[in-house]
């Protein structure tokens, strides 16, 4: 690994780290060692910002540059990076999410592949090896790995456990046989930097910038890559509060991709019917879900139509157990079963509610708030 | 499933159909000459989840159909239980019915779509 063969930069005033004066021969392009610079965006990150770079730093392949993107955090985040010896640069001002500082740093990579991975997300060793494999086929231009929330604790960390475990362990590695993973996560994803240039970095025109430039690639005839065997571990939302925030940013990130792409995926042979089959659940799912169950059983004073609440517990189960046993975490599993349950509640009424603010009221989520 | 969409739902029933299909796929791109035999362990894998995921769901059925029975008050309160199993097959059905319904109405738009470009673009030429 070389992480530290350019000089720290000091941004304290906001400077541009890389201006003419400064500019080492890596940022010239001239010398490139290693094939990837990871690029760490990170706003008030200073808790979680360590274990991060010591996991980047763990890797078994050599690491060009890790560049920590200090989006003018106040809670000492640069000091943090700093003290592990990695390169700070710090935008004038805030940029506002997570793909505007991301862009910010994008000019100071010159190696072939560039990593955003999140500042509170830590990698299993050979991560990064393994995404790099994928890139030997020479259409991909973007891979992601599995992701497992790293504490699992509370309801919602619970919940969102069962999710991932059945979304990455079944429907993610089915996208990637037909070759279109719906999402490559922005908590850890790699790209081609050449075509990352070209589609302008990381779109901000929604708040799920991740899926806006997984279908911009598609749109583009460009091909990207599930690696299961590519293990990454977030800081998942805690409690109710930050998960309402990241469930709104995500639900509406996904209205607002719809709208933007739709034109374009509609062309996408099975990226179309995944999205099709996605809004029907998100909307008449959702509606049947929350209304039309307990309506039924009123109606009809029959209580059978509540079963279907628990009904697909089994189907939950049966890929969840496939995923859990072999990572010996069968109990953990069993006993977050009953959180899914209470999130996909809560995923239901968000998603209905971003449908309804970004569609009928055209009320349009710009704010980029955090999970955590 | 995707994680911060709601439930399994239609989107459950499609990505089980794909894993139910995957060795077929699989074995005509192995007869047609695209070596991917690589790709088996995947394939089987993910046909065993979805077989599994059916399986799962009758013999819930059962258990849950048995349970209720079993006690007179409660196989009162279900009035519409004649067999033990409460997973009838007809909502599966249904399921599928719905899944040809929105994919067919999606290839029938894009269609239309591609019909009214067509005509468009010759009219700009």
């Amino acid at each position: 690994m070389n992480d530290k063969v350019l000089p720290l930069v000091s941004t304290e005033q906001g400077v541009d780290p890389a201006g003419e004066s400064k500019q080492s021969p890596a940022r010239r392009g001239v010398c490139l060692l290693g094939k990837l610079t990871i690029l760490v965006p990170a706003y008030n990150e200073a808790g979680s910002l360590a274990d991060t770079i010591r996991s980047l730093k763990a890797q078994t392949v050599p690491i060009h540059e890790i560049i920590v993107i200090d989006d003018r955090s106040t809670d000492g985040t640069d000091a943090v990076a700093r003290s592990l010896g990695v390169t700070v640069v710090t935008p004038p001002q805030n940029t506002g999410s997570k793909a505007g500082a991301q862009n910010f740093a994008l000019k100071y990579v010159f190696t072939e592949f560039a990593l955003a991975i999140d500042a509170d997300t830590t990698l299993a060793p050979d991560a990064i090896e393994k995404l790099l494999a994928s890139f030997d086929d020479p259409r991909i231009v973007a891979a992601c790995g599995f992701v497992i929330p790293r504490h699992v604790k509370t309801v919602w960390e619970r919940g969102r456990y069962i999710e991932y475990l059945f979304a990455f362990s079944f429907c993610k590695q089915i996208q990637d046989y037909f070759g279109k993973p719906l999402i490559s996560s922005g908590c850890f994803s790699m790209y081609r930097t050449e075509v990352l240039r070209e589609t302008n970095g990381w779109p901000t025109r929604t708040v799920a910038e991740d899926m806006d430039l997984t279908w911009t690639f598609y749109s583009k005839g460009y091909g990207v890559r599930f690696i299961p065997d590519a293990v990454c571990y977030p800081i998942e939302p805690h409690n109710y509060h930050f998960m309402g925030k990241q469930l709104k940013r995500w639900s509406h990130g996904f209205v607002q991709n719809l709208m933007i792409h739709w034109d374009s995926i509609r062309q996408v042979p099975y990226l179309n019917s995944m999205a099709a089959v996605i809004v029907w659940d998100a909307i008449i799912a959702s509606a049947a879900y929350m209304v039309i169950l307990p309506l039924l059983a009123v109606i009809f004073r029959n209580p059978i139509f509540l079963i279907g609440y628990v009904i697909d517990v089994p189907a939950v189960l049966v890929p969840v157990l496939a995923a859990a046993i072999p990572r010996g975490e069968t109990g953990r599993a069993l006993a977050s079963v009953p959180a899914y349950f209470v999130l996909r509640t809560v995923n239901a009424v968000f998603m209905i509610k971003a449908f309804w603010n970004e569609i009928i009221r055209k009320k349009t989520l710009k704010v980029y708030e955090k999970g955590h | 499933m995707v994680a911060g969409v709601p439930g399994i739902g239609l989107s459950g029933v499609f990505y089980i159909l794909c894993g139910l299909f995957m060795p077929v796929i699989e074995f005509f791109s192995v007869v047609f000459g695209k070596s991917r035999r690589h790709r088996w362990k995947l394939v089987m894998t993910q046909f065993s989840l979805s077989a599994g995921i059916l399986l799962a769901s009758w013999g819930f059925g059962l258990l849950v159909g048995m349970i209720v029975t079993a006690s007179p008050w409660v196989a009162r309160s279900f009035r519409s239980l004649n067999d033990i199993n409460v997973l009838k097959v007809w909502p599966f059905f249904l399921s599928l019915a719905t899944l040809a319904v929105v994919l067919g109405s999606l290839w029938l738009f894009n269609q239309v779509s591609a019909k009214n470009r067509r005509p468009r673009r010759a009219a700009r030429k």
